[in-house]
């Protein structure tokens, strides 16, 4: 027996051993860091802010819907994420009361909208955010408040309104009294009822008050209220409850929030949902209660809106962020939504921080970020900071300077460039269309003409060279059902071969509802080319109508029966395949006249029949693979289904890792690598670089862990990577070609230079830039310089080195490279070294600084270049080409070189010079200095040092020109040009080289 | 079979959990690692000469210190002057990059977070007896490897966390926090090129701070130091 089971411990040591041979993880191509592209100018969902001073400084911890928690240490002035390895979707924070350090972060939002993401339980960190420790409530799914009992730090409540889309016996309140370490469930109702709101009177810490919500959703409806629905109170810790019904509303309740006054704390405030919704007040710690008249803004939609705040020292004062943003001064008989100056905060409320030593100090938390007011709420200003922004979808343009348009959750749709001189900034990104942004096209023709979207398949055509906008949603016809349109309708192109009577050429414009529509002239005339396509289930069909439960809420969300995406093949616009929200997979190979479902072979892999089509995309080199993402949550089922068909939809493999987490939104295939594949689910970006066997969760692009990927779209020029996230905006991983490098690379080959590619001359564009005081949150810009990629199979115990040589074998650079484990880049700015620059005097912050650390750019031309790693050489060879599209011609390049050389010369001949008469002076110096020819001759030399030197310079602000300083000047101005100096400026150089020879003629008579 | 795997599996794993190592075993590792206790202990003074690379451009210096009683770093670019210099009571500081061209006096709160120069005997040798306290905040990835880390809370406050290599256990990365108007800025060097030294103690090399490389090219043990060196004016 022992020895059985030895052989199957080495048997599975080594097995593990080859996985991890195998299993090359995302840090093996680290370097290929993304780009955050914001944008912060509109932020996105915030739904908890907790603050407190410590060093006399204000730390703010914010929560958002799926961009993480980030921190401030300064009030809000600036921020930095902290929780990038860990869920994105944060229902609640605490900060233990005295101790900024201690923070506890319950994850999965409470804001039960339909787009709603999903939390994997509580963290807590002691550290300030640095690192976080789990501590368990995984199946919570969505936790909406932590309590710390202000009398015992170590003892905190967590409510927990639990899973939206399934039953599930892990809901309800739960309890620790050790800090954290183990967790009690003290107050369950039944599976369908959660726990919503939680509040502890501040000094009978007994004494509880919560309300429990029983709520619901399915893809096609929304249910708030039951008779699991209550308000109740504990007066024991938690350990028995009584239901609280004295002058509340009769009949079935929804959610309820809760805010009791702290300065006044038997006075409490709850707004109940019911058939007849209201804001009710209780002078006897929730015994009995009285009903307070209300404007709508208060009652609005319970299940979104869930703040109720009073200021922590004035008792009449109390805070409603709702809808919109309002006040009461009276305890909550009346309200005021007034504003005074500054901007209106975005609509939509779930977090509002009152500083308790500076209660005038508010921190709002809307739909689109955070706003700060310094008057109670009268006026507010705009934190632009927070890239927190939730995409649906992305677009882009396919060329070299393309631009990224996209739509966010609540925010409108957007176009950035996606390069651009000094970063893209927030001031960068402009509106292009209203409403919740979704899709957004450009015509593949017109750069000019795009189309956007908002909610339930409103859709417009946008002419960007007249500002003009018009709708062009398909009209319904003689014989159409009503349209049922998705609350992210999807609007696409496609490639045509038609022409116009013209002569021009056209594409394919695609829409959909439960039929599919095509235009040929810019959305201005559609056909209908499907009968309806989904299952047209009127049990879940004709739900919108009733959809909200108490409170009634049809925004289009829970449009169902309706068709999510749309994909035709680029070289054959007659192959059209649509999923719908309802799981039917159809083709059709004759432009749309008929269709199969394809579906049916899917459910063979083990993906659930009738489950959500996300996305359908195909590859660039296998004609017949189509690839499929499924998405099945809203039935309760969070797995990852990707599925492949390489023979057009007739037979279907499914993708599986145990790296896999979060329901899948979206795969690309890389257009020229078909082994390189990327995946976005609810949970992050995974990568597969051996055609899907084996994939990785990318943890070190710069991207978060676990941030929801709805979409990608690669440049096909470029061969950028662009990943729209739903709470942390757009990011881009510029130039994949390392990576398929990587992707051919066997990763136990011990080091590997890769051949770079010719280089095609290009500098980095500084103009136009942004204002610096109003950028906001910036990107990097992108690199436009040539690269050297390598791969090392372990981490480098000593620098990298890199030399570069030119054709006749002079070593001209010298630069240290990275010395990770896996891929490597490194930067050459195509410059030599700089020239020894002639010493003496104070140079700080003046041109000879500037002159001894910048070297020539070299012209076009082959150059070598040796990387020394472990005492071993390897050596590529680079060539560097002109572009002359870019003012960059192999004569401009080699003149503007022979011009910087002249001057690189006449700088270290000056420096001979001088550090000659230094080392003459040293030695006189030696000498016998009461001999007058010494003396005499000292004097000469300084006297000489003096007319070359700028030795009069005391501080920074001093100017002072003598020869150094004005050969300084020249040599860095022409080293820094762009093009090459006229041959009547070229003169400049001879007049200073004459200069040069007359101090040399001095320096040597007085040797 | 594929059953039995997957309990032996489980029990493997289990049967690694239960090697969780504490602080002090770690702690224990590196020292070894970096030559033993004894070697460190007989460290009194230290001389070390190299030069800053970043970008082709080099930048000599020297750095000397006596145990406890002082460091001077003296580095110099095109004739300006860097000179750094710290003991237990007053520091002072010239930087001729930023025009300054005489030494001038530390702040309290520079002098605080240099004051850990002072000792050259690695920090982690007797940390308890010097006052520093640690806690082993468990494994994490970076760059793709696994490292313990380990937070270093010295006497003066500093805190520190080490990545300590889980096979190796010598020190990868350095993250300090220091505080600067009440708010934490955090700095990162990585320890790269290890090497044994005369008196059989091993120290890093190299270290890389972002795109600027120290590079180590001699060290002095036990090098006769003349105190007048740490006096600032």
């Amino acid at each position: 027996m022992k020895k059985l089971f030895f052989s199957i411990l080495i048997l599975i040591a080594t097995l593990i051993d080859a996985g991890a041979q195998s299993n090359v993880n995302s840090s093996y191509f680290q370097v290929m860091s993304a780009r955050a592209l914001g944008p912060s100018t509109m932020s996105g969902r915030i739904t908890a802010i907790e603050g407190i001073t410590a060093d006399k400084q204000v730390n703010l911890y914010v929560g958002t819907a799926g961009g993480g928690i980030w921190k401030s240490q300064n009030g809000g002035v600036s921020f930095a994420p902290i929780f990038d390895k860990y869920c994105q979707s944060i229902g609640a924070l605490a900060i233990e009361p005295g101790n900024a350090k201690v923070v506890y972060a319950g994850t999965g939002e409470s804001n039960m909208r339909n787009s709603v993401s999903i939390g994997v339980g509580l963290y807590k960190t002691t550290d300030g955010g640095s690192n976080w420790q789990k501590l368990g409530l995984d199946s919570t799914e969505h936790i909406s408040k932590i309590v710390i009992d202000p009398a015992d730090k170590k003892t905190l409540y967590v409510s927990a309104p639990g899973p939206l889309w399934h039953d599930s016996p892990h809901r309800g309140l739960y309890k620790s009294t050790d800090a954290g370490k183990s967790w009690q469930k003290i107050w369950f109702v039944n599976n369908q009822t959660g726990c919503a709101d939680i509040a502890i009177h501040p000094q009978q810490t007994n004494v509880l008050l919560a309300s429990s919500w029983q709520f619901r959703r399915k893809p096609y409806s929304f249910n708030s209220g039951g008779t699991g629905s209550g308000l109740f109170k504990s007066e024991d810790g938690g350990k028995t409850w009584r239901k609280l019904t004295n002058g509340l509303p009769d009949g079935i309740l929804g959610r309820i929030v809760i805010s009791l006054n702290p300065s006044q704390p038997n006075q409490v405030l709850a707004i109940v949902e019911a058939a007849n919704p209201g804001l009710y007040i209780s002078n006897d710690l929730g015994e009995s209660w009285k009903k307070l008249s209300v404007t709508e803004n208060i009652t609005a939609r319970p299940f979104y809106f869930s703040t109720l705040v009073h200021d922590p020292k004035d008792p009449k004062r109390v805070y409603r962020p709702s809808f919109a943003f309002e006040y009461s001064d009276d305890g909550g008989y009346s309200w005021s939504g007034s504003l005074s100056g500054g901007v209106e905060p975005h609509a939509d409320h779930h977090a509002l921080w009152v500083n308790p030593l500076q209660t005038d100090q508010l921190f709002l938390g809307t739909d689109g970020g955070v706003y700060v007011s310094y008057n109670r709420g009268s006026s507010w200003t705009f934190l632009n900071n927070l890239p927190v922004g939730q995409f649906y979808h992305v677009g882009i343009d396919q060329k070299t300077n393309y631009r990224v348009f996209g739509g966010l959750q609540d925010n409108n749709s957007w176009i950035a460039p996606a390069v651009k001189p000094g970063g893209i900034a927030a001031t960068d990104w402009q509106v292009i269309g209203g409403g919740d942004g979704f899709w957004v096209q450009v015509s593949p023709l017109n750069p000019n003409i795009l189309y956007a979207e908002s909610q339930g398949g409103e859709m417009n055509r946008i002419d960007l060279s007249t500002g003009l906008s018009t709708g062009i949603r398909p009209k319904k016809q003689q014989g159409d059902a009503e349209p049922r349109w998705n609350w992210n309708t999807p609007i696409v192109t496609g490639t045509s071969a038609k022409k116009t009577t013209a002569g021009k050429p056209t594409y394919n414009l695609y829409t959909g509802s439960q039929y599919l529509y095509r235009s040929r002239d810019e959305g201005r005339s559609w056909e209908r080319i499907s009968p309806d396509l989904t299952s047209n289930d009127s049990l879940k069909s004709k739900q919108t109508e009733n959809s909200g439960g108490i409170t009634g809420d049809n925004t289009s969300a829970e449009n169902h029966c309706t068709i999510f995406t749309i994909a035709q093949r680029p070289d054959n616009e007659n192959i059209l395949w649509v999923g719908t929200d309802d799981g039917h997979l159809q083709l059709s190979k004759d432009g749309g006249k008929t269709w199969t479902r394809k579906d049916p072979a899917i459910a063979a892999t083990g993906v659930p029949a009738n489950t959500w089509i996300s996305s359908i995309t195909f590859s660039g080199t296998q004609k017949e693979r189509v690839l499929v993402t499924l998405d099945n949550h809203m039935y309760g089922d969070h797995a990852t289904y990707v599925v492949v068909s390489e023979d057009g939809g007739n037979t279907w493999k499914r993708y599986q890792s145990a790296e896999f987490s979060g329901f899948a939104h979206i795969i690309v295939e890389d257009p020229s690598n078909s082994n390189l594949l990327f995946l976005g689910t609810e949970m992050g970006l995974f990568i597969s670089l051996d055609g899907g066997k084996n994939w990785m969760r990318s943890k070190y692009q710069n991207l978060p862990w676990y941030t929801p990927v709805r979409d990608l779209q690669i440049n096909r020029v470029t061969n950028d990577l662009v990943v729209a996230t739903h709470g942390r905006g757009i990011f881009i991983i510029d130039n994949l070609q390392p990576l398929r490098e990587l992707a051919k690379t066997d990763v136990n080959t011990e080091v590997k230079f890769f051949a770079p590619d010719p280089y095609k001359y290009q500098l980095q564009g500084s103009y136009p830039q942004s204002a610096s005081n109003i950028s906001g949150w910036v990107a990097g810009t992108k690199g436009v310089l040539p690269e050297f990629s390598y791969f090392l199979k372990d981490r480098s115990s000593d620098a990298v080195r890199f030399a570069v040589y030119d054709v006749k074998g002079n070593k001209i650079k010298d630069f240290n490279g990275t010395g990770i484990k896996g891929l490597n880049r490194v930067t050459w700015d195509l410059s030599m070294n700089p020239p020894k620059v002639a010493k003496g005097g104070f140079i700080a912050g003046s041109m000879v600084l500037f002159a001894s650390v910048i070297g020539p750019r070299v012209p076009a031309g082959k150059y070598r270049v040796v990387m020394t790693h472990n005492k071993k050489e390897h050596e590529q060879w680079i060539t560097i080409q002109p572009n002359d599209d870019a003012g960059f011609s192999a004569a401009g390049l080699q003149r503007l070189y022979d011009q910087s050389m002249r001057l690189f010369r006449a700088e270290e001949e000056l420096y001979y010079l001088v550090d000659t008469l230094d080392k003459k002076l040293a030695w006189l110096g030696k000498e016998d200095s009461t001999q007058t020819s010494i003396q005499q001759q000292m004097k000469k030399i300084n006297d000489l040092r003096k007319e070359i030197l700028e030795l009069n310079r005391k501080t920074v602000f001093f100017d002072e020109f003598k020869f150094r300083r004005r050969l300084c000047d020249l040599y860095v101005s022409v080293c820094t040009q762009t093009a090459p100096l006229s041959s009547s400026e070229e003169k400049g150089i001879a007049v200073m080289e004459q200069e040069l020879a007359d101090i040399s003629r001095k320096v040597k008579a007085l040797l | 079979m594929k059953k039995i795997l997957l309990s032996a599996g489980i029990l493997l794993f289990s049967f690694t959990a239960a090697f969780s190592q504490s602080a002090d075993e770690v702690i224990g590792k590196y020292i070894d690692a970096i030559g033993g206790k004894a070697k460190w202990n007989s460290l009194n003074s230290l001389r070390i000469e190299g030069q800053i690379e970043v970008q082709g451009i080099t930048i000599p210096f020297t750095m000397s210190a006596l145990n406890n009683k002082g460091t001077r770093m003296d580095a110099e670019f095109q004739g300006m002057k860097i000179i750094e210099i710290v003991t237990p009571t007053a520091g002072w500081a010239m930087n001729g990059f930023q025009g300054q061209s005489s030494l001038q006096p530390m702040s309290e709160e520079d002098l605080k977070s240099n004051a850990d120069d002072l000792e050259i005997v690695d920090q982690l040798i007797d940390y308890s007896t010097k006052g520093h306290s640690v806690e082993l905040l468990g494994k994490d990835e970076v760059d793709g490897n696994e490292y313990f880390k380990l937070k270093l809370t010295t006497k003066k406050g500093n805190e520190k966390v080490h990545y300590i290599d889980t096979k190796s256990f010598l020190i990868y990365k350095t993250e300090t926090t220091v505080k600067v108007n009440g708010q934490e800025v955090k700095q990162e060097i990585k320890l790269l090129d290890y090497q044994t030294l005369e008196n059989g103690i091993k120290m890093a090399f190299k270290q890389e701070v972002g795109p600027m490389m120290m590079v180590t090219k001699k060290i002095t043990v036990n090098p006769a130091i003349d105190e007048s060196i740490f006096k600032g004016n």
